[in-house]
């Protein structure tokens, strides 16, 4: 091997086995050139403690994390069942705990043992790690095979040579000098642009991912999700009736249950019938209402015939004050509105009974209203 | 194009076009450089914009996804009656042969979905036939005859209506004669159609032939006021008279151990639903009927001093019968009968010989019942009329023959001679619902409305009369048959109106319309519509009415004036012994429980519902008594072969505990050769009928040979001892008396976690097993309601049915002949429901009303649930049963309930959708809900109302009270699940302590 | 070679010398097993590959189907709504049993002869509960929504039912897996970085290289690693007896009768092991002809497995014992008469086939010439095999088609495509198997050099 006169990161010594890399560890430890680190290809016991490394945190960790975990999960099954969508199944109650004790313990254990494994790795090991110079160096094949290395790692001045010789002075085989290579400085600007680049690549294929499932998915054959029904259901049009319509009209002359028809031929024939209502003020105000949603638009606010439409549509609505709709009887006017009047259609389907006869009370107020005599004022 | 290359063009118009001139040519030279309209090479500006715009639209279209929700199609003038999303009702009447059912339809947006019994009905009291619950579903068989045709082709109504007109009117002129045959004509405006029909057509031979039932249905029995009941093979709780079971399940429901209850005697040959119900059952064969019937009449006579008519003499008749009765029974009968007089009622099974018929007359005579009406209806078609029929035809003596409703070709005795005899007369005329065998024979046929889209009256019974009016319009192409009668009066000359509404009205003005009513016609009418029923008004009866009370008088006449010679010959022809027929059967045929005489076969509901007794679906196997199976060494589905003269057929066996040795049985209505459902289920009986409709329920002398074959059953339940489980509790009066106190079920078991609480209801129900007589009617009902797919035989066979309320049947005691129980078994609803903690989606929960719920759309299908129900009334689709539904098959589906897809648990919901809308309607009248308002389709459709459905956590309403009773248990109650369900134990009232 | 002093918990200085045949050093156990990698495969693995591929794919075939027309396809029914599904799940979970077992509570029990089989074992392991993990999904109605088993936030706002036994098995069935992964690569780590520092190969040197995360046998890496491994040993440990104790709960949960059942989790646990051992047995025996490692996994492993196989089938029996006291002392109809089916009835040959072949035939290893000759030893370790699947036949489908209410009694056919998928899991359970053995070091190299005679120093202090 050459002498190198450049920046060396360590001094690297093979021996042949366990026992003469522990007999040679506090040799070359005494003579303190720098850090002291060994490289087996399997845990050699001792070596730690030789080399005066303490012991692994790692139990702490892992089971801190362990209770972390388990708390965690008791809580979140608490808060999910308990509080967030309760739910009541075979007649527990919602916070029901008993059963929460498996997946506190899965979880738990799913906790303490990434701790244990990734900590290890990543946290303590510092691993993956592709860059350090043993694995650049000759000795590795043997170190991960049958060899065991120790080396002087270089710290504050450091001498080559000394250590070379204090491995050599121990029965090192070979001793082979690791150059340290310049770290280059992280965050260089291809560096970030690269990383940036992997990001949005990333994004986008997720992106795309996550499109293509809530997309794509329901829509597949046999993945029902029963948004559509065989079923037909109110207002939807149908291929199968000729009018296409879903909803089908009932038969002429048929009588529903619940719905005799009012047997008027014309609203003259209702004169024989007489206003089941008494004229109170409950009924007037139920009138009032029923009239400004039906009746005001066409016949006015004071049953005048004035409205908004008669000036778009050149309808004429029927004024209820004239003398001829007073002169009607209350039997009439309900007739009307049971059936219709020239442009007037029915309103049957819209008010039931009782609103028709309270709209006739109505109507017989604005009409009294409007033609209000003296002693009204008393 | 250059001249050199240019031919001369074959057709040329002139000599310059042949050999053109040079300015000619440059005149043909295109205008441009050839390739100058083509884009330039390459991606073209529009071409690229296209690219664009397409690329663009694609993904908008994939970007919505899930299909469009469709559009909106609402009324453009509501009718006033019709709220989109509000169900309408309408009073109507189903026929079936000789009985009308009336009934209300359930519509939604003015189209059919359910059909429930009508609630004015006085006698039936809201309650119908399962059938009529079914028949909706025929409505909407997509293999319904679309419009007339005429040899295969279609044809235009009029051309149709003309062809038969001129053939008739030709008969009319040569004096010929032209056949009719239709079912029984109860309605009375038709009957009068017809007569109109006949009086214009002076050779109208009318033959109203009803194919599975012999007799009319003249005696009317009053199960209510009789104590004792003796069954010679009658029927009458199978579900086709649901006012029978009401009046007799009154009976069976005693507070105390000490009655009132009545008691029933069943002596019969193949196992019914009243067998099962019975206090004492015999198994005896038909054919020894008579001999029975006879000795128990001559017996009361001797013993008991009961006076025989004068003339009648019983000396042939043994006294006692051998071995068919023991001794001790028979003494016990006896002396029930004589102590119950008046109250006893002795009834008669249609298919039994006329001998039985005879002697159950007598015996009525002799105790002189007050328990039995009789009523007027004129007997079907007798042998003779059939067979004349056949005989003018094969002598060629018809000019036309009309078809209308019935199949003949499928269901007549002997198919060929009909067939023959049919292909002779020149114009063969169809009117029908659906091609169907006799279709084939016809070259008119005239499709039919189905009776939700007709028309009509009918004879109600109990002397009122029942409207039918059509709950939407025709579905296609059709008319209803009597319009087809009009168009030919009207051929033939008499003036009558096309309609048959009007013609309906017009009848109903002249002959019901109570002459001088102060309501004019219109209203009388309209009211009649909307109530469905009304009395007809009074007639002169032949004897005084009993009494005027509801129900309405029925239209009563005396009893058959007893026809001493005739019982002597009965008496005679029964005291012989039965011909030595060796190892020969007697065959009992009977109407099929939902196929009825066959016209029911293409309706899938009606052949995926368990028959009541063999729990059979899809087919007619022929029941074989236990001591024949064994002896012959048969097991259910092995195939046998049945030969009786000329008739022969090949069918798998199932053995029916009960059964009188000697005696098979065999439902008539399937074996149908058309029919996209019907083809192919079952085996036709009708080859075995006898040609004389009064015997034809007994065929004698049939040979009955093993094949080796086998098939498995599509049957539902495969199962039938308890194993010595408790799980139904069924007493006689006797121990319900020593039980009583101890029997009141148990305290809930402990529990870990605090009771629920219900803040407002608590829905359950109580199930009284000694109403219930399994009728069935539940399960259709529940079918129609629920949109409950159909599965078909072979997946019936792997388990894969899904009604989500079934007709548990179990049979105690030794199998030769057993007591059965009948227990409904749907949904228990749970508190502590064990399907709920188990669901790892919280697809299936309790609702704070005490459902057991289940959320279609969030189930994954574990099927954990399902195996962790103790009473295994979770039903799971296991393959896709209903998305390849279409119009209009899926016209039918409740728009309430939702369809489910593959992969779903399903099960009863108490149907929560009547739950929220009596909910609903409660609160926006601002009330509480009243109890019996809310009603799931089974306890609307149970005719004994053994289903009651409530609110638990009121203690007055009537679900919570039968609950409480001494009788009450819950299933599986030691599980701690605490079910919402209580059963009330079945109650028996046997004569005798029978032994254990 | 003292097999016996190998079975006991001795202090390390009084070990047995060796485990293996013959001359073994680190270096010469690295040119044994790590030279598969660098070979190419004999003709006969590709032909078996072939095989196990063909049995795969008709599987997936099958799942496919079944995916597309639903469970229908299978025998399943009402009332056996569960039934080859959930059988060969419970089967797998327990054949991915051994290799923990194997890895973990022999490694705190610090039975040195554990290191020649961990690897294999717990790689077994992972396929195994790979195979196990395909059953839950295709055997639900709509497996496209099978993911609404893991609580995730959605914006349905719905959640998982904590209280039901299948969300344990998410969770339990998952974390086993993920933890069995762990365990396997970090004892793989070491071996991986001797793979990347023995190959020159311009493919397989990257590859190795990532995956051995720079691995460099620093002292200061060994006592983490260690340590990790020691806590893995110890949570695995607890692990592997909750898994199926979980995946018992789906049984012992419920009221079906016969799944009702108290002593379901250590008697699944230990059918588990049972079965997981067999499994492992017939594929090490494979394993050391076909590439000769007999001086590695010797005739004293294999018999050690045996015995404890041995133990185990006592322990199954000991188990049916309980359960049919259990059924007789409970006086309950429906636990009695289930257990009567279990020997009676149509399917009693079902119950007979599994208690002769998990408790009398293992009985022959007591005998030291079955323990220690092939033919015997596979003939049992197959009868177990089928006789565990067997067994959990039995527990399912008898017990569900027959259970409370006689009128839901139904039998219970399985369809070719039950049987179809039942071989696939099997084909690509051996297609992973063959895979491993091809391109991972099928035997914990650095365990085993870390046990070699004289691979310790002889002074210095001792710890773990």
């Amino acid at each position: 091997m050459t002498e190198s006169s450049t920046e060396s990161f360590a001094v690297l010594g093979l021996f042949p086995s366990a026992d003469a890399l522990m007999e040679a560890i506090p040799k070359v430890r005494a003579s303190s050139l720098g850090r002291l680190e060994a490289y087996t290809p399997y845990p050699v016991h001792g070596v730690d403690q030789a080399l005066g490394q303490r012991r692994s945190p790692l139990g702490g960790m892992v089971f801190i994390m362990g209770v972390l975990g388990a708390v965690a999960a008791l809580l979140f099954q608490w808060w999910v069942s308990a509080v967030d969508y309760p739910l009541v199944t075979g007649g527990k109650a919602p916070s029901s705990w008993q059963a929460f004790v498996p997946i506190m313990f899965e979880v738990m254990v799913l906790f303490a043992t990434f701790t244990a494994g990734l900590g290890m790795l990543l946290l303590l090991n510092r691993l993956p790690f592709f860059g350090h110079p043993v694995l650049g160096s000759k000795a590795i094949r043997g170190i991960t095979r049958d060899r065991f290395a120790l080396a002087v790692e270089a710290e504050g001045e450091f001498d080559p040579a000394a250590a070379r010789a204090a491995l050599e002075a121990a029965g090192a085989l070979e001793i082979e000098i690791l150059p340290a290579h310049p770290r280059e400085p992280a965050f260089t600007a291809e560096y970030i642009q690269r990383s940036a680049a992997g990001i949005f690549v990333a994004c986008v294929v997720s992106g795309l991912l996550m499109y293509s499932m809530v997309k794509l998915m329901p829509a597949l054959p046999p993945m029902s999700h029963m948004l559509e029904q065989p079923r037909l259901d109110p207002q939807k049009p149908s291929a199968f009736f000729k009018d296409g319509h879903g909803m089908q009209l009932p038969v002429a002359g048929t009588v529903a249950r619940g719905f005799l028809p009012s047997g008027l031929a014309a609203p003259e024939d209702g004169a024989r019938l007489v206003n089941p209502l008494p004229m109170t003020s409950a009924v007037l105000a139920r009138g009032r209402t029923e009239y400004q949603i039906r009746c005001t638009v066409c016949h006015g606010a004071l049953g005048d015939g004035v409205s908004t439409l008669t000036a778009a549509y050149g309808a004429k609505p029927a004024n209820l004050l004239a003398p001829a709709v007073r002169a009607d009887p209350d039997g009439v006017i309900y007739g009307t509105i049971v059936l219709g009047k020239n442009a007037m259609p029915s309103y049957a389907a819209d008010l039931p009974e009782d609103a028709r006869w309270a709209v006739v009370h109505y109507v017989r107020a604005l009409q009294r209203a409007q033609n209000a005599k003296d002693e009204d004022l008393k | 194009m250059d001249e050199k290359s240019r031919t001369p063009p074959e057709a040329w118009r002139s000599l310059e076009e042949r050999e053109p001139s040079p300015e000619a040519l440059e005149a043909t030279r295109p205008e441009f450089a050839p390739g100058a309209d083509l884009p330039p090479a390459g991606l073209s500006r529009r071409r690229f914009l296209e690219l664009v715009g397409a690329t663009t639209a694609v993904a908008t279209a994939t970007a919505c996804s899930r299909g469009t929700r469709g559009a909106i199609v609402p009324y453009t003038r509501r009718p006033p009656e019709v709220v989109p999303g509000v169900a309408n009702y309408y009073a109507s009447t189903f026929q079936e042969g000789p009985r009308a059912y009336s009934v209300l339809v359930k519509t939604r947006e003015g189209r059919p979905i359910h059909i429930t019994g009508n609630d004015e009905h006085p006698v039936l009291r809201g309650k119908t036939s399962p059938r009529a619950v079914a028949d909706v579903l025929r409505l909407y068989d997509p293999d319904r005859l679309r419009g007339p045709r005429q040899e295969g082709r279609e044809v235009a109504w009029d051309e149709a209506e003309q062809r038969i007109v001129k053939a008739l009117a030709a008969a009319r002129a040569a004096g010929t004669q032209v056949l009719l045959v239709t079912g029984a004509l109860e309605s009375p405006t038709r009957k009068a159609l017809v007569d109109e029909l006949a009086k214009a057509l002076p050779g109208l031979r009318h033959l109203a032939w009803e194919p599975a039932s012999g007799a009319a249905l003249a005696p009317v029995p009053r199960l209510g006021k009789a104590k004792v009941i003796v069954s010679f093979g009658a029927d009458f709780l199978n579900g086709d008279d649901p006012a029978a079971i009401r009046a007799f399940t009154e009976k069976r429901r005693p507070q105390s151990p000490d009655g009132p209850m009545n008691r029933l005697w069943a002596l019969e040959g193949a196992m019914t639903l009243t067998g099962a119900k019975a206090d004492h059952r015999f198994p005896v064969p038909p054919s020894r009927t008579a001999a029975v019937a006879f000795a128990l009449a001559r017996a009361l006579h001797e013993k008991h001093g009961v006076a025989l008519p004068a003339g009648v003499d019983l000396a042939p008749v043994a006294a006692v019968p051998d071995g068919l009765v023991p001794a001790k029974a028979w003494k016990a009968l006896l002396a029930d009968l004589r102590t119950a007089g008046p109250e006893a009622l002795v009834l008669c099974g249609d298919g039994m010989p006329p001998e039985t018929h005879q002697a159950v007359g007598l015996l009525n005579a002799m105790l002189r019942v007050e328990t039995l009406d009789f009523r007027e209806a004129e007997a079907p078609a007798g042998a003779r009329d059939l067979d004349g029929a056949v005989q003018a035809m094969a002598a060629g003596k018809c000019a036309a023959v009309l078809l209308w409703g019935v199949n003949p070709a499928y269901a007549w005795p002997d198919a060929g001679a009909w067939a023959a005899a049919v292909a002779k007369v020149p114009l063969r005329v169809w009117i029908g619902l659906q091609e169907d065998e006799t279709a084939a024979q016809c070259q008119l046929l005239l499709p039919e409305h189905h009776w939700l889209e007709a028309w009509g009256d009918h004879d109600g019974g109990e002397g009122l009369l029942t409207l039918q009016q059509p709950a939407i319009g025709a579905l296609y192409d059709t008319r209803q048959g009597e319009e087809v009668l009009l168009a030919l009066l009207n051929g033939l000359g008499s003036k009558v109106p096309a309609d048959y509404h009007e013609y309906l009205k017009a009848r109903w003005r002249k002959d019901v319309y109570p002459a001088g009513s102060l309501v004019p016609f219109e209203r009388y009418f309209e009211v009649a519509l909307h109530d469905g029923v009304v009395p007809v008004p009074a007639r002169p009866a032949r004897k005084p009415a009993p009494d005027v009370s509801a129900p309405p008088a029925p239209s009563v006449s005396a009893p058959p004036a007893l026809d001493s010679a005739a019982l002597n010959g009965a008496a005679m022809s029964a005291a012989r012994p039965a011909p030595a027929t060796g190892d020969a059967f007697e065959l009992v045929l009977f109407p099929g429980a939902g196929v009825y005489d066959g016209r029911y076969g293409n309706n899938a509901w009606i052949q995926e519902w368990p028959d009541p007794v063999t729990k059979a679906t899809w087919g007619n196997p022929v029941s074989v008594s236990v001591a024949d199976a064994r002896r012959l060494n048969l097991a259910d589905g092995d195939l046998v072969k049945l030969a009786a003269g000329g008739a022969s057929l090949e069918a798998p066996i199932v053995v029916q505990p009960g059964q009188a040795p000697g005696v098979l049985a065999l439902a008539l209505g399937y074996g149908r050769t058309v029919g996209g459902v019907a083809r192919g289920v079952g085996v036709n009986a009708y080859p075995f009928r006898d040609p004389d409709p009064g015997r034809g329920g007994l065929r004698l002398g049939v040979k009955l040979t093993r094949l080796g074959g086998h098939r498995n059953l599509p049957i539902t339940q495969g199962h039938h001892r308890l194993e010595g489980r408790d799980l139904v509790h069924s007493f006689s009066l006797a121990e319900y008396a020593r039980q009583k106190a101890k029997h009141r079920h148990a305290e809930h078991p402990e529990s870990l976690y605090p009771d629920q609480v219900f803040p407002e209801h608590k829905w359950g129900m109580a199930i009284d097993l000694s109403a219930c007589v399994g009728c069935s009617a539940c399960v259709l009902a529940c079918q129609s309601e629920n949109n409950i797919p159909v599965v078909g035989p072979e997946r019936v066979v792997k388990g894969y049915e899904m009604h989500w309320i079934r007709i548990d049947r179990y049979y105690q005691g030794e199998p030769e002949n057993p007591r059965v129980v009948q227990q409904p078994m749907l949904c228990q609803h749970c508190d502590d429901a064990p399907c709920e903690n188990v669901c790892p989606v919280n697809a299936t929960n309790h609702s704070p009303d005490g459902l057991n719920q289940m959320v279609y759309n969030r189930c994954v299908g574990t099927r954990y649930c399902a195996n962790n129900c103790p009473y295994k009334v979770r039903r799971f689709n296991f393959l896709e049963y209903t998305a390849g539904t279409k119009e209009p098959a899926s016209l039918v589906y409740n728009p309430e309930v939702t369809v489910r897809p593959r992969g779903v648990m399903e099960k009863c919901s108490f149907c929560i959708q009547r739950i929220e809308d009596g909910r609903l309607r409660a609160k926006t009248e601002h009330r509480p809900v009243r109890d019996g308002e809310i009603v799931p389709a089974c306890a609307a459709a149970c005719p004994s109302e053994a289903i009651v459905f409530g609110d638990l956590k009121d203690p007055a309403s009537r679900a919570a009270r039968l609950a409480a009773s001494d009788r009450g248990h819950k299933v599986l109650e030691e599980l701690g699940v605490r079910p919402s369900i209580t059963y009330l134990a079945n109650l028996r009232n046997p004569a005798l302590e029978e032994e254990e | 070679m003292n097999p016996d002093s190998a079975s006991l918990p001795l202090p390390e200085v009084l070990r047995a010398p060796s485990l293996t045949v013959g001359q073994v050093t680190p270096g010469s156990l690295d040119d044994q097993v790590l030279r598969f990698p660098a070979l190419a495969p004999p003709r006969k693995w590709y032909v078996a590959l072939a095989f196990t591929l063909t049995i795969m794919s008709i599987g997936l075939v099958l799942i496919g189907y079944t995916f597309y027309e639903g469970i229908g396809v299978w025998g399943n029914n009402s009332p056996v709504f569960w039934a080859f599904g959930i059988v060969n799940f419970v089967f797998w979970v327990g054949i991915g049993h051994a290799g923990t077992l194997i890895s973990a509570i022999l490694f705190l029990f610090r039975k040195r002869w554990r290191n020649a089989i961990a690897r294999f074992a717990e790689a077994m392991t992972i396929f195994a509960v790979m195979c196990a993990g395909i059953f839950p999904l295709i055997h639900v109605g709509r497996p496209w929504l099978a993911f609404w088993l893991f609580p995730y936030p959605n914006q349905r706002g719905v959640w998982p039912n904590f209280r039901s036994p299948l969300v344990w098995d998410v969770f339990a069935v998952s974390t086993y897996f993920s933890v069995s992964l762990m365990f396997w690569y970090l004892g793989l780590l070491p071996d991986l970085a001797s793979l990347r520092d023995r190959t020159d190969s311009k493919i397989r040197k990257p590859i190795y290289t990532i995956l051995s995360l720079g691995w460099r046998g620093a002292a200061d890496h060994w006592r983490h690693f260690e340590k990790a491994y020691l806590l893995l040993a110890g949570l695995a440990t607890g692990l592997v007896l909750s898994v199926h104790s979980v995946v018992s709960f789906d049984f012992a949960t419920s009221i079906v009768p016969g799944w009702h059942m108290t002593i379901f989790p250590p008697y699944f646990v230990v059918g588990a092991i049972f079965a997981g051992f067999a499994m492992v047995l017939m594929v090490l025996i494979v394993v050391r002809e076909t590439m000769d490692l007999k001086n590695l996994i010797t005739d004293f492993h294999l018999e050690v497995m045996n015995k404890v196989i041995l133990g185990m089938s006592c322990l199954m029996g000991y188990s049916y014992a309980v359960e049919a006291f259990t059924a007789w002392y409970s006086m309950n109809t429906f636990i009695q008469h289930t257990f009567l089916n279990y020997v009676t009835g149509p399917y009693g040959w079902a119950g007979w086939l599994t208690m002769s072949c998990n408790v009398l035939l293992p009985q022959l290893l007591w005998f030291r010439k079955c323990r220690r000759s092939y033919p015997w030893m596979i003939l049992v370790a197959m009868a177990v095999t089928v006789g565990m699947w067997f067994e959990r036949f039995v527990i399912i489908v008898i017990s569900l088609y027959n259970d409370y209410l006689p009128s839901a009694w139904h039998a219970y056919k399985p369809t070719m495509v039950d049987y179809g998928i039942l071989l696939g899991s099997f084909g690509i359970f051996f297609t992973l198997v063959l895979l491993f053995a091809r391109v991972l070091p099928v035997i914990a190299t650095t365990e085993m050099k870390a046990d070699l005679p004289g691979a310790q120093p002889r002074h210095g202090a001792r710890h773990d």
